[in-house]
C-alpha cells in the first residue's frame, strides 16, 4: 500500500484506505487526506455517513438487479414502462448512461460483467440463468442485448441470443447499433466500426 | 531480447488479452514477432474519442507503437491490420479463438522473438474464420504450437524403451512426452491415455503437414476425440495447468453436439 509515511497513524491509515479505490495513487491518496483535515467537521461527518449510507441502504433489485434502496428498482416498479422489452447491460453504470438518453422506455437486466474465458468467467458467473427466468415467467416481445461493441461482449450477446432462440424462438432479440461516433475522425477509425457503419448507413432522403 | 536504448519501436502485435485500468486505461497483452510477448498500456483506449481505442480488442491483429519503459510498456498509433470479422456471431469460432490466443500466451516468453509462433497464430485465426472443421484446425493449432515451442510430442520412439514404435494400438504418456509402446512395461507416473492405431496417424499426420494438406483428410469424430484427449492433457501438463478458456469452448461445443 502506502509508500509515503507520515508517522502519523490517522493519517497514515485514510491514506491507505483511499489507496484501494480505483484510480487512486499514493499522491491523489495524500492530497484527498490533507484536503480532509482542512476540511470542517460535519462536512467530513457527511462524507463518511454517505460513504457508509451505500452500504447499508442499497440492495440490488430482486428482478433487474440494478442497484436499488428497495427490493425492486424503481425502473422495475415504474408501471408506465414497458415490461415486454428488456434492454440488457453489462454493469449498473450502463443503466444510467442508456437512462440519460431519455429514449428507452422498456425494462433492464444488469449481468455484472461479460463471458471471459481468459478469466475463467463463464456464462455461470453472470445473471444470465436469472435472465431465463425472466423470460420463462414473463412475456417478453424483445430482448435488446447493449454489451459493449468488443470481443468478450460480442461473445456475450451470442451466447444470450442462443439462449433465447432456445427457450423461445418468437422473441424479437436486437443488437445495439454500431457506427462513427460523434465528433470521430474517419482517419482513425477501425476497420470493423466502418463495415458496421457502412452496413447500417441510413438514407439522407 | 529487450534492447532499452530502442525506446520506441513500431510491430505488427495480436492482442491476447485486455483488461481495464483506472478510469480509462486499458492494460493490453500482446504477441509481437520480435519482441514476444509485450505487456502495456494503452493510456484513454476507453475514451470515446480515443483514436486507439476502437483498434484495441481481443483477438485483432494491429500494427503499433510500443514505448518501452522500466515498468510497463504504452500502446499508441494503433492501426487494425485484421479484425477477424468472421469470428462475430459465431461462438463456436469466438471460443476456439480465445482459446489459442491464450495458449500462444502461455507458450510466449516476455521479450522473447519467436516469428514462428506469432505467425502461426494469426495464420491459424485466419484460417478458423474461413473453415467449418473447427476441431481438426484447433488439434493442429496445438500440435504446432508444441512443435515450435520445443514440446512436440514423441510419435516414433517409446518414450519408455527407447525402441521404433512399430503401427498397432499404443498408449500415450504427458509427463514421458510421447507414445508408450503397449509392450513395453511403463514405469510409474501419471496414468497413461489410449492411443488407438489411427489417433498416432493422424498426430504424426498434423504435426508434419501444413493446414493445405490437413484439411483435406476425412477424420472420424472417435479419432478426433482420442486425438483431443491426448494433446488436451498433454498441454494442461506441459503448462502445469488447465488454459481457462478450455471450460468456456468445451461447453460451446457441447451445447454444438446437443443441437445436432
Amino acid at each position: 500500500m502506502s509508500q509515503i509515511n507520515s508517522s502519523l497513524p490517522s493519517i497514515d491509515r485514510l491514506v491507505e484506505a483511499f489507496q484501494r479505490l480505483p484510480g487512486i495513487g499514493p499522491k491523489s491518496a495524500q492530497r484527498l487526506t490533507y484536503h480532509l483535515i482542512k476540511m470542517k467537521r460535519e462536512e467530513s461527518a457527511e462524507l463518511a455517513s454517505a460513504a457508509l449510507g451505500i452500504k447499508d441502504n442499497l440492495t440490488t433489485c430482486e428482478i433487474c438487479f440494478n442497484i436499488s434502496e428497495k427490493s425492486q428498482c424503481s425502473i422495475c416498479s415504474d408501471n408506465e414502462r414497458n415490461s415486454q422489452i428488456i434492454c440488457v447491460v453489462e454493469e449498473p453504470l450502463n443503466v444510467l448512461a442508456i437512462e440519460r438518453s431519455k429514449i428507452f422506455k422498456g425494462l433492464y437486466h444488469v449481468l455484472y460483467g461479460v463471458i471471459s474465458p481468459v478469466d475463467a468467467i463463464g456464462p455461470d458467473n453472470l445473471k444470465i440463468s436469472e435472465l431465463t427466468q425472466r423470460i420463462k415467467n414473463n412475456e417478453i416481445k424483445e430482448i435488446i442485448i447493449a454489451t459493449n461493441p468488443t470481443l468478450r461482449g460480442e461473445a456475450t450477446a451470442s451466447y444470450i441470443r442462443d439462449m433465447v432462440l432456445e427457450l423461445d424462438k418468437s422473441v424479437e432479440i436486437s443488437r445495439l447499433a454500431r457506427g462513427l461516433p460523434s465528433g470521430s475522425d474517419i482517419e482513425y477509425v477501425d476497420d470493423s466500426t466502418l463495415v458496421h457503419a457502412l452496413n447500417s448507413r441510413s438514407s439522407l432522403k | 531480447m529487450k534492447n532499452f536504448r530502442q525506446n520506441i519501436f513500431n510491430t505488427e502485435a495480436l492482442v491476447v488479452r485486455i483488461s481495464n485500468f483506472g478510469e480509462s486505461d486499458r492494460l493490453i497483452n500482446l504477441i509481437t514477432p520480435k519482441n514476444g510477448l509485450v505487456r502495456g498500456i494503452a493510456k484513454g483506449a476507453k475514451k470515446q474519442n480515443s483514436r486507439i481505442g476502437g483498434h484495441i480488442d481481443l483477438l485483432k491483429f494491429i500494427k503499433l507503437s510500443v514505448k518501452t519503459n522500466k515498468s510497463l510498456c504504452t500502446f499508441n498509433q494503433a492501426e487494425t491490420l485484421n479484425s477477424f470479422n468472421g469470428f462475430k456471431n459465431n461462438l463456436s469460432k469466438m471460443s476456439r479463438g480465445i482459446y489459442m490466443g491464450e495458449i500462444a500466451e502461455k507458450f510466449s516468453v516476455e521479450w522473447g522473438e519467436n516469428k514462428n509462433l506469432f505467425n502461426l497464430l494469426v495464420q491459424s485465426l485466419s484460417l478458423l474464420e474461413k473453415t467449418t472443421d473447427y476441431e481438426l484446425i484447433t488439434r493442429w493449432y496445438e500440435i504446432q504450437l508444441l512443435r515450435i515451442s520445443g514440446f512436440a510430442p514423441e510419435l516414433n520412439i517409446c518414450v519408455e524403451s527407447g525402441k521404433k514404435i512399430d503401427p498397432g494400438n499404443h498408449l500415450f504418456s504427458s509427463d514421458k512426452g510421447g507414445i508408450v509402446d503397449i509392450s513395453s512395461k511403463p514405469s510409474d507416473g501419471n496414468p497413461l491415455i489410449p492411443a488407438p492405431i489411427n489417433t498416432i496417424k493422424l498426430l504424426k499426420f498434423i504435426s508434419n503437414n501444413q493446414w493445405n494438406n490437413v484439411c483435406k483428410v476425412k477424420v472420424d469424430n472417435k479419432t478426433l476425440d482420442n486425438t483431443k484427449r491426448i494433446l488436451k492433457d498433454y498441454i494442461r501438463y506441459t503448462l502445469g495447468n488447465s488454459p481457462k478458456s478450455e471450460y468456456f469452448m468445451d461447453e460451446i461445443i457441447q451445447k454444438e453436439k446437443n443441437r445436432l
